[in-house]
């Protein structure tokens, strides 16, 4: 007969949850029955059509400028790599550059490469700029350059925490160069990069309001242009931000999801009797 | 007397400006088991990878039955490094077993064992998989082709490891301390393997401490000191009658 054990608990332990639970129970209330708050209007437009609109736009964004910022970023991780000093030096120019300016300004940069570059070409095929950078376009652009930068640096990273003899046993083993690089560290490395392009997404997700300065009918721009015209400034702003906070957390349990698919390898709980057998 | 299997002449390795190799000279024969023994940073590691072109050489040159390993001679009497695909091919030939194991955590046992032939062509996934248990069967570990690295023992990785450096059939098999990061009970179970080897007469290099292992198994035995070699022999001459002073030191210590 084993007796119930329970862990250690400090009695300020159940203070500071009886704190907690007060002070968020009052906040709560004070939000929800303050009338500047104006609910009900928040209620009005939570699902209006331009709403809806922008929560797919900021979507369509976030899912653009995340997947070709991998695909453009992976492509910089391996020069970053490379032994060619040629491809590591303009890659890493790439990554300076664009991690070190501030992405407001990049976007505005691209929306106004027209005044730049009025045509885009060589001579005998040339395209005009202002009907190439459309809004949308400019913002897809400053997203995704600027997200290959941080994605190549993750991308690097990831292949770096991996253990130097991983890459001499594949080598041993007479594995060619692409075969130690795709089969044996990238998914070694995914393990490591796969949360952080969760966590890089659920920032861009937020990010991508930034682009409202470009006219892009984002989530963010959608409110904006509501409280345009009817001065409701706080209820729209709380109606975008349910959207932000609805999509970041359907992204943050995706990501949790994800992270132990890639855990499973080092899960030790399964065979620990086939040790014990075993031997 | 046989072939040479593997030579080394005149090896020189630096790390910077700390020459770790120094003029060293190594020769295994076909079908024999060469034991290289030596303190901690006496370079018999780097031996060993210079031999597999796991690290680059500033002088001398490796030969595998012959082949020169790692550099193609150029007219200028120099040497220009293969590239990465050449120095693969060559490798093909040359089974390596690492002190950590490095068995590919993220592939089951049986993976582990089928990837280099499958994905280089040599053998189907049903014939790979088939001469992998026949391996596994050789060290001991049947029953766990579908368990994971992490899931094994030490001693149980690195009989893993010694199959799957098999299953390419090498010509030569180097063993860089393969038991040094093994518990005490665990050593046996690997040296055993090893000696399974040895009797069915492969060709091997073995960079250990074990120096029972090396006195019962190895033809010769070679002891390494400061980069250099300092003495070369069968085991009854190096390890029972040791002509140099360094030999002798070294000896009364470790036994």
């Amino acid at each position: 007969m084993t007796a119930l054990r329970k862990p250690y608990r400090s009695r300020w332990e159940y203070a500071g949850w009886a704190a907690a639970v007060s002070f968020s129970a009052l906040l709560l209330l004070s939000v929800v029955t303050n009338p500047n708050f104006h609910w009900e209007i928040v209620g009005e437009y939570l699902t209006a059509a331009i709403i809806i609109e922008g929560v797919w736009m900021t979507l369509v964004l976030t899912a653009v400028s995340i997947v070709f910022g991998v695909l453009f970023g992976a492509i910089l991780a391996v020069m970053l790599r490379s032994p060619s000093s040629i491809l590591s030096r303009l890659a890493l120019s790439y990554v300076w550059f664009f991690r070190g300016t501030p992405l407001l300004v990049q976007l505005i940069f691209w929306f106004n490469l027209a005044a730049l570059y009025p045509t885009i070409g060589f001579p005998g095929f040339e395209i005009n700029a202002t009907h190439l950078i459309t809004p949308f376009f400019a913002a897809a652009i400053g997203l995704t350059t600027n997200e290959a930068a941080y994605m190549a640096e993750i991308i690097r990273g990831g292949f770096e925490s991996i253990n130097r003899g991983q890459t001499e046993a594949a080598s041993s083993l007479g594995l060619r160069p692409r075969h130690v690089t795709f089969r044996i560290l990238l998914p070694q490395a995914m393990k490591v990069i796969v949360p952080v392009i969760g966590n890089q997404t659920i920032a861009m997700l937020k990010n991508s309001s930034l682009v409202s300065v470009l006219g892009v009918s984002e989530l963010l721009h959608s409110a904006e242009i509501i409280y345009g015209t009817n001065y409701q400034t706080i209820p729209l702003l709380i109606v975008a931000s349910i959207w932000y906070l609805a999509m970041s957390t359907v992204l943050s349990v995706a990501q949790h999801a994800v992270e132990k698919v890639y855990g499973r390898s080092t899960n030790r709980i399964a065979t620990v009797a086939q040790v014990s057998n075993g031997a | 007397m046989s072939a040479v299997a593997v030579s080394a002449r005149g090896i020189v390795k630096r790390f910077g400006s700390r020459t770790v190799l120094s003029n060293v000279d190594f020769e295994v024969l076909t079908g024999q088991v060469s034991c290289v023994i030596g303190p901690s940073g006496s370079g018999k590691s780097t031996l060993l990878r210079c031999l597999n072109s796991l690290e680059e050489i500033e002088g001398g040159e490796v030969r595998m039955f012959g082949e020169l390993q790692g550099y193609l001679p150029t007219p200028d009497g120099g040497y220009r490094r293969l590239s990465p695909g050449r120095l693969a091919e060559q490798r093909e030939q040359v089974g390596m077993v690492f002190q950590n194991f490095n068995l590919f955590p993220h592939m089951t046992v049986v993976q582990n064992l089928v990837c280099a032939p499958t994905l280089l062509r040599k053998e189907t996934g049903p014939a790979a998989r088939e001469h992998a248990a026949e391996l596994l069967s050789m060290v001991g570990m049947t029953g766990y082709e579908a368990s994971y690295p992490a899931h094994l023992s030490g001693g149980q990785q690195q009989r893993v490891a010694i199959a799957r450096a098999m299953m390419m059939n090498p010509r030569v098999l180097l063993f860089d301390e393969p038991t040094s990061a093994l518990d005490a009970e665990r050593v046996s179970e690997v040296l055993d393997v090893m000696k399974k080897l040895a009797k069915a007469g492969k060709t091997m290099v073995v960079v250990t401490h074990e120096l029972g292992f090396a006195r019962e198994v190895a033809n010769d035995v070679t002891f390494m000191d400061e980069g250099a070699v300092v003495e070369a022999g069968s085991p009854a001459e190096v390890l029972g009658s040791p002509k140099r002073d360094r030999t002798r030191a070294f000896l009364s210590k470790v036994l």
